[in-house]
């Protein structure tokens, strides 16, 4: 089943109407997974619009956060075991590293991931190695992506390949790095996996690694 | 509110001046008005002192002021069927427009060739203006696949099947200017009020110094019976035909608009007419006459802002560059023009899609221009918005606090597409690593691949075949009296 006017209004960021609709179709008994598909087109559509150049990040990221409330309002007409409908592509935890406190490019990585049809694990920033190993060990992403804005601590991408290694994980994770300073010629030196040079980049290379 | 930059490159009293000393040269030496009695005889009953020997028209001054109360402050332009409104052309507004001045044509594969244009080419251009969404007026050129006689019209034509824009274009004989005017009143499908909407703008160049040829004079006079909305364009060379000053050029070229304002509202009192100047430098190397000079913008500039001054809309050929290809002189000589004439409100800017003293015309520099004239308008229609909701301050406040990314605040989502001009596919701002996937393309190279794709999979514009029939039907009827039984048009 397609709801097109959900479609439509979550893909022009209208938000009041969105929620309304979303309400609206929840309190009539739709299906939670006929309002999940519609939602999705939404956000495909959008996506589309974005490769074409006629949708710009903005929309991209705010239509992001109104699929978010939505998930809010569906949580109590969930069946049990309806969250596995919204089939994920992979899981992705992304952080910044340690010592680097920007976050606007991983965001954006992060935003583009989630609407490309991705679990995103986003860990923030200023993030130890340490912890993003133990949170490997535990969720068992299929990518990690590592951001970094500066010279001074894009050494931390290298230290965490390391120990990726040390600890006897590298071939359970595929790894992606990023940033101003960053380049394919450092993510090769250092063993990465892919280089995004931007938000949509990354995307295509997450999409690539996992192929 | 918005704010619309602006620059004024004279004091208010400095631009009086310029006004007075153009009334003194009317007054003192007059104006050459050559070989039409229709035109002395207006002049000598508003009270004009002529001389019938020499055609030299002498003008008071309130005989100029009487005439510049009534010229309109602006003009309201429509599609060319004349249904729908477009823009109003004055005060604060500016379009950019074509120029069909060129004898030639380059292509992209030959660059070191020009070549004669034919019809396709003019079929390509204005279905290439169709979509060129900042430049407003199309303006058709030289075609020399018809006898030389009915080009102006066959032209006007081909340009009218193939764009929507309003069209800068002139006729060259009486001939040729009543059946333009026939054409128009096709195109316009009979309707009553006609002349008040009008979708075309005629150029009248009256030959500095201060002299109209019998044509010239003929045409103009014609416009405004036909309430055609005329361009008095002098075009003096400076150094060789006007003062080699910036400003004495702009003295000159003041009287000789003066002396057409004045003839205007004479043939019909309200009639449109626009302000303009096509004043150049003299390169005193080469003999050539420079289009792209900073002083050949700056005199253009200095001309509409006296014309401005005296509430008319006004023209300059800005815009256009002495180069010989699309290239890097090419997009900055345009820039400078477009971005000077935006500022200094010259409402029409005559000049995109053209090289080399404006004799070649090229598309691919269409293309270019039309996303400099997009920056350019962005800069002074687009404005800078200054209000509450603009100065944001509890948004600041709100992000700070909540430590949150703008880009999740719906105020960027409300306001950034007219905050910023969404450029390209031209202008660049990718990455490298698309840069180096999309083939190391130049602005060059990406203008002919936009162009080829437009003709490729944008469809003529649709058009009323009734109408489109008659049109070709009244230019073959000329084109028969010079031997030529089809167009070419008709054999496509």
């Amino acid at each position: 089943m397609k709801i097109q006017d959900l479609t439509k209004a979550i893909s022009e960021c209208n938000q009041e109407e969105t929620l309304k609709l979303v309400s609206g179709y929840a309190n009539k008994g739709v299906g939670v997974n006929a309002i999940l598909d519609s939602l999705s087109q939404g956000l495909k559509d959008l996506g589309e619009k974005f490769s074409c150049g006629e949708a710009f990040i903005p929309e991209l990221v705010f239509a992001g956060e109104i699929f978010k409330e939505t998930v809010k309002i569906l949580g109590p007409y969930m069946p049990k075991g309806a969250e596995a409908h919204i089939k994920s592509k992979g899981k992705v935890v992304i952080a910044t590293v340690k010592g680097d406190l920007h976050d606007i490019g991983k965001n954006l990585v992060s935003t583009f991931l989630s609407l490309g049809g991705y679990e995103v694990i986003d860990l923030g920033i200023d993030v130890p190695n340490e912890k993003l190993i133990q949170v490997i060990q535990d969720e068992k992403p299929n990518v990690v992506g590592l951001s970094s804005l500066l010279t001074t601590t894009m050494l931390g991408q290298r230290q965490f390949m390391a120990m990726l290694k040390e600890k006897g994980l590298r071939d359970r994770v595929k790894v992606i790095v990023g940033g101003a300073p960053v380049s394919q010629a450092w993510a090769d030196e250092i063993g990465a996996d892919a280089f995004g040079a931007d938000a949509v980049d990354a995307k295509t290379k997450v999409d690539t690694i996992l192929s | 509110m918005i704010i619309r930059p602006k620059l004024q490159l004279l004091e208010e009293g400095q631009i009086r001046q310029i006004i007075t000393d153009a009334y003194h040269i009317l007054d003192d030496v007059g104006v050459l008005f050559k070989d039409n009695e229709e035109c002395l005889n207006l002049f000598e009953g508003a009270g004009a002192r002529v001389d019938r020997k020499t055609g030299i028209v002498k003008l008071s001054s309130d005989i100029i002021d009487r005439a510049l109360q009534t010229v309109p402050p602006a003009i309201p332009f429509y599609d060319k069927d004349h249904q729908n409104k477009l823009f109003n052309l004055g005060g604060d507004d500016c379009q950019i427009t074509g120029d069909g001045v060129a004898l030639y044509i380059q292509d992209y594969e030959k660059p070191k060739v020009k070549r004669p244009p034919v019809t396709q080419d003019q079929i390509i251009h204005s279905r290439l203006h169709e979509e060129c969404k900042y430049i407003g007026f199309t303006a058709p050129f030289l075609l020399t696949d018809v006898p030389r006689e009915i080009a102006d019209n066959y032209r006007f034509l081909l340009d009218y099947l193939y764009c929507s824009h309003p069209t800068y274009c002139s006729a060259w004989s009486k001939e040729g200017f009543d059946t333009m005017d026939e054409m128009i009143k096709i195109m316009g499908g009979g309707v009553t009020d006609l002349e008040m909407k009008p979708a075309h703008v005629h150029p009248n160049d009256p030959s500095s110094p201060l002299h109209w040829s019998p044509v010239v004079i003929q045409n103009f006079m014609d416009c405004l019976r036909t309430n055609l909305p005329a361009v008095v364009l002098p075009i003096p060379l400076a150094g060789a035909t006007s003062p080699v000053t910036m400003v004495g050029t702009t003295v000159q070229t003041t009287a000789e608009n003066l002396s057409g304002v004045v003839l205007s509202q004479l043939v019909r009192k309200g009639g449109f007419l626009i302000w303009g100047s096509g004043a150049t430098a003299f390169d005193m190397r080469t003999g050539t006459a420079i289009q792209s000079a900073i002083e050949s913008i700056m005199m253009m500039c200095l001309v509409a802002q006296v014309g401005n001054y005296l509430k008319m809309p006004t023209l300059g050929n800005l815009g256009r560059t002495d180069s010989k290809l699309p290239d890097e002189q090419g997009s900055f000589e345009t820039s400078n023009a477009y971005i000077l004439g935006y500022l200094c409100r010259v409402n029409m800017m005559r000049g995109a899609g053209i090289l080399e003293y404006a004799s070649v015309i090229n598309h691919e520099k269409l293309m270019i221009d039309n996303e400099i004239a997009g920056q350019a308008q962005r800069l002074v229609n687009g404005g800078i918005e200054f209000s509450e909701e603009s100065r944001a301050v509890d948004l600041i406040k709100e992000m700070f606090t909540k430590n949150q990314s703008y880009l999740r605040a719906k105020h960027t989502l409300l306001n950034f597409r007219k905050e910023f001009l969404m450029t390209g596919p031209i202008i660049d701002r990718g990455t490298r690593t698309a840069f180096e996937e999309g083939g190391y393309k130049s602005a060059r190279e990406k203008a002919h691949d936009v162009w080829k794709k437009i003709i490729a999979e944008k469809p003529p514009r649709p058009i009323d075949e009734k109408k489109k029939q008659a049109l070709i039907e009244v230019v073959r009827k000329r084109a028969k009296k010079y031997g030529d039984d089809q167009l070419p048009i008709e054999k496509m």
